[in-house]
């Protein structure tokens, strides 16, 4: 796994490392309109805890940059992403209120996310180098390696995974070494054991057609 | 003398000159902090005006608003400034919203356990651990995990949060990219707070243009703009627009001046000669304050120099007097004794604020002696020798003999002076309005989009009120955090029975040894801790040993010795806690702000209250309590020099009619200003009494030189000729000023330009004696 020590990626604009022709054809198909919405499965993978978080909930997604994520199981918190503005509800709490700079996971997958389901391989090639591969069935797997120094001192890795022209997961490796596995559209139902193992789960996105 | 003699006195004297400023500029610190030219304190709230508050936390308050581009810009702008203000002393904080972990320093770290209020309520048992991990958990799945996570293993309650929360400023603005904002989201809003005080223009002139400099570096090429808002911000605009003015009306002044001299005198080399005794005295004056005082208070050298604009008189009466037959120093020998009874008598009338006890009165006693008498000796002595032998005489003007001979021919009614002097005392006590003005701010009133400016920014802010203050005064800094964390409940209670919209104590940051103790007090033991620890984790998926770091760090805590003041000061946040608590000779204070007070009367009621920690002080009226005290001071002291004045010149005069010819017309011109004022509306200030010594001072010259009766008609004209000069110069000078757009300069200038009328006519009608009069007729 890349480190975050790792020289930081070239800036912006797509001088190199630029996506092949096969992977920008492979974004724009999955291009799909708006407002779109998902259940999802999140497992988080968390160092100091000795087994991952598994949170089910349902994503609603807008707009480039507004993102509403439920959690409603095992407990209930809502995450709204709007104009770069993050606001976190607890029942019987006070709103957390926070940038999304601060939350540089959550922006790394706004990023991906949002850019992925707009079928935007410019865009995506704007903060990532990208590289994909394909499998027999019409499975792929899209890697997302961050360009900016600091999106990469905390986020390492987005991996977007799914078949034909629908996404099935999004992966996300941090610096620190934790990391998180979103399941949606047709894995997000998907019954999981009660401590999934992250091979296990990669294993399910790259072979579920 | 010789030219070349003159020559070389004029290079004498100008080196002289630039002996003295260099002196001056070398020895002479100028103070602009109001406090020292502020009479003794008597009443307990002077005295925390003048020793211990400055002028109250409140006033060192700078608004600041980031206007003028897209928000994210200017949240960057506002995150950029922060660190760059902190880093400089000239300022106790600066603030803009963002959460600071970093606020509690390595230093203060081990102490959270004691600072934080948590386990006034709680203790760290199962239950309470078990819910807090919990939460540390959603936590960890929540995109806050990002920041929470390394906080997590020695600070799983998050007490650090809580401590940063407890330390953000009481009503808190809206926030847009982890910055404060306004509600419409577009400005961004910081506070700084000055170390200076907010009265003080220099200081504050210096902490603003830092301000401005950071934020030009922080902007970059952003178009966007930076707006100051706060007391600090009026004062350095009120002094500038004010001196802006009073130079624009000094540089009119001089041409008018120059022009008016040029026009009586024709000689180029007389009219700029004539300045060099004024600017002695001027320099002299400033030469002796700073080797008496070591520095002297701006206000003091401002009134100062109006005070000495009457030695501008003296080398005028030399030029009038001069003539083809006699040298210009057998004219000054012949004019010194008039001339000196009126120097000399000033001089030892200004004795009497030398006695007033208040140091920027005395200062001002010193520098008007010493500036007279040198400009006298000067003229007399220096000025003399560097005229030539061919100068304009005066008394060959055709015109000036005619006007001679009309006023010669005026009337001299003895019924005028009680007549006038009684019309003005009733005229006094009729006029409609306060006879007093007490607020100094009213005569240099800050203009009205600044203060509506002030007013949105202090309230999208929730910025302490400015005039409202606690004071707790304690033995020592922990008697004051103790009484600080008994107001705490009352204030709470105000502020929910919407008296105050919030307040900042204190004890906010730093608990009583008392209350820290207690807290120390509940810190589980280590073994107890574990076990609750172990219970607490039950259910939930923490890896064993994640918590270690707690535990070591709650062990340490139990052990503490509990944070003092000193300590705190320390640590990076302690020019926070010293703007609150202060020591001071033999005792501590600490000082609470107050924000949004909606009702004194709440606040002057908990203050009453016999065992009230905290006394309430109303800075607007402590202050003007200060300048009705100091009045009161310029007041007897102007009655002393007025008997002074008296006695000199009987003394010089002899005979009582002579007396009473030249002091009555300065008497009755003091109360036709006075009336005049009065009639007018005008609130008499410091400003008008200053101004009034210096129209007596005119008169006292008007009146000697008119009574001093001359041998003939010629030299007679010469004496009109003078004091026609004299007056209509003094006359120009501050009509300017009268003009002017700011009620300060306006009250010196109307005051003083009444003067010079009302003296002139009154010298003419009241001092020249009837019997030369029908011998010269």
């Amino acid at each position: 796994m890349p480190l975050a020590s790792r020289a930081a990626p070239e800036p912006a604009d797509c001088r190199t490392d630029c996506p092949s022709a096969q992977t920008v054809q492979l974004v724009e198909a999955l291009r799909r309109p708006l407002p779109a919405a998902t259940g999802y499965t999140e497992v988080r993978f968390v160092q100091m805890l000795d087994e991952p978080l598994v949170l089910h909930g349902d994503l609603t997604y807008s707009s480039a940059d507004a993102l509403g994520k439920s959690v409603v199981n095992p407990y209930e918190e809502t995450t709204t992403i709007a104009d770069g503005q993050v606001e976190i509800r607890r029942p019987g709490k006070p709103v957390k209120r926070f940038s999304l700079k601060r939350a540089p996971a959550l922006a790394g997958f706004l990023e991906s996310f949002s850019a992925t389901l707009a079928g935007d391989a410019q865009r995506l090639a704007r903060s990532y180098v990208l590289s994909s591969e394909g499998g027999p069935d019409g499975q792929w797997q899209l890697r997302l390696m961050p360009r900016d120094a600091a999106l990469a001192k905390h986020v390492t890795r987005v991996t977007v995974s799914g078949a034909k022209t629908t996404p099935l997961c999004f992966e996300i490796e941090e610096a620190g070494g934790d990391s998180s596995i979103l399941l949606v559209d047709r894995l997000a139902s998907r019954p999981l054991p009660a401590a999934p193992q992250r091979a296990e789960l990669q294993q399910l996105c790259q072979h579920s057609s | 003398m010789s030219v070349r003699a003159r020559v070389a006195l004029l290079a004498v004297w100008l080196a002289l000159l630039a002996g003295l400023l260099a002196y001056v500029l070398f020895a002479l610190k100028v103070s602009t902090d109001l406090r020292s030219f502020m009479p003794p304190p008597r009443t307990p709230e002077q005295r925390l005006l003048l020793d211990e508050i400055g002028e109250g936390p409140g006033s060192r308050l700078l608004l600041l608003a980031l206007a003028g581009d897209e928000p994210e810009t200017l949240a960057e702008i506002s995150k950029a400034l922060i660190p760059q203000i902190r880093a400089d002393r000239r300022f106790v904080r600066a603030l803009n919203g963002e959460d600071d972990i970093g606020a509690l320093a390595e230093g203060l770290l081990p102490y959270r356990y004691l600072l934080s209020p948590t386990l006034d309520s709680a203790q760290f048992d199962a239950r309470t651990l078990h819910s807090e991990l919990q939460q540390r958990v959603q936590d960890l799945g929540s995109p806050a995990a990002a920041w929470l996570k390394p906080l997590l293993a020695s600070d799983p309650t998050l007490e650090t949060l809580k401590l940063a929360e407890a330390w953000a400023p009481p009503g808190e603005p809206e926030r847009y990219a982890d910055v404060w904002f306004t509600q419409d989201g577009k400005q961004a809003l910081l506070l700084a707070e000055t170390v200076a005080g907010g009265f003080d223009p220099a200081a504050q002139r210096d902490a603003q243009d830092a301000l401005n400099q950071y934020f030009r570096t922080a902007a970059g090429d952003s178009k966007a703009q930076l707006v100051l808002s706060g007391p600090g911000v009026f004062t350095v605009r009120i002094n500038e627009t004010t001196s802006d003015e009073a130079n624009f009306i000094g540089m009119f002044d001089t041409v008018g001046f120059v022009t008016l001299l040029l026009l009586a005198y024709r000689r180029l080399t007389t009219v700029f000669a004539g300045a060099l005794p004024l600017l002695t005295g001027g320099l002299a004056g400033m030469a002796a304050l700073a080797l008496f005082f070591g520095g002297a208070h701006g206000i003091t050298l401002a009134f100062g120099f109006t005070l000495i604009g009457v030695a501008q008189d003296y080398p005028i009466h030399l030029f009038s007097h001069l003539r083809r037959e006699q040298s210009p120093a057998e004219v000054a020998h012949h004019l010194w004794p008039t001339l000196v009874t009126g120097v000399a008598s000033t001089c030892i009338a200004y004795l009497a604020f030398f006695a007033s006890g208040v140091d920027g009165l005395e200062q001002l006693a010193v520098f008007t002696i010493v500036g007279l008498a040198t400009a006298a000796l000067t003229t007399r002595f220096g000025l003399v020798h560097l005229l030539g032998r061919e100068p304009y005489d005066a008394a060959q003007s055709n015109w000036l003999a005619a006007l001679w001979r009309r006023l010669a021919a005026l009337p001299r009614p003895s019924w005028l002076a009680p007549l006038l002097a009684l019309g003005s005392v009733v005229a006094m006590l009729q006029a409609p309005g306060e006879f007093w003005e007490n607020n100094l701010a009213a005569l240099t009133p800050a203009p009205p989009d600044l203060i509506a400016q002030d007013a949105r920014l202090r309230r999208e802010l929730g910025a302490p009120d400015v005039r409202h203050l606690l004071v707790i005064e304690g033995s020592d800094a922990d008697a004051v955090l103790s009484a600080s964390e008994k107001l705490e409940p009352h204030l709470a209670r105000l502020q929910r029975d919407g008296v105050i919209a919030g307040y900042e104590l204190p004890s906010r940051y730093l608990p009583s040894l008392a209350t820290q103790r207690a807290r120390q007090e509940r810190l589980p033991e280590p073994a107890a801790l574990q076990a609750a620890l172990d219970e607490a984790q039950h259910g939930l998926p923490f890896k064993p040993g994640s918590f270690d770091a707690f535990q070591r760090d709650i062990a340490a805590a139990r052990s503490l010795a509990p944070l003092t003041a000193e300590r705190f000061f320390a640590s990076p946040l302690g020019l926070r806690l010293k703007a609150q608590l202060q020591p001071r000779e033999g005792h501590w204070i600490g000082l609470v702000s107050l924000v949004g007070v909606a009702d004194t009367s709440a606040l002057i009621q908990l203050a009453a209250q016999p065992d009230a920690p905290a006394r309430l002080l109303d800075l607007k009226h402590a202050s003007e309590s200060l300048v009705a005290a100091y009045r009161t001071r310029v007041l007897y002291s102007l009655a002393v020099a007025a008997v002074l004045l008296v006695v000199v010149v009987s003394l010089a005069l002899r005979r009582r009619s002579r007396v009473l010819r030249v002091l009555l017309p300065m008497a009755v011109t003091t109360l036709l200003i006075l009336a005049a004022l009065r009639l007018g509306g005008v609130s008499l200030s410091l400003f008008h009494l200053i101004a009034l010594v210096l129209a007596a001072g005119l008169g006292l010259d008007y009146a000697l030189f008119f009574e001093h009766v001359e041998d003939n008609e010629l030299d007679q004209r010469r004496t009109l000729h003078a004091i026609l000069v004299c007056s209509a110069s003094t006359f120009l000078v501050f009509l300017l000023l009268a003009l002017s757009s700011l009620p300060v300069l306006r009250a010196i200038g109307t005051t003083v330009t009444l003067g010079v009328i009302f003296n002139f006519v009154l010298a003419l009608l009241l001092t020249r004696p009837r019997q030369e009069i029908a011998d010269a007729g």
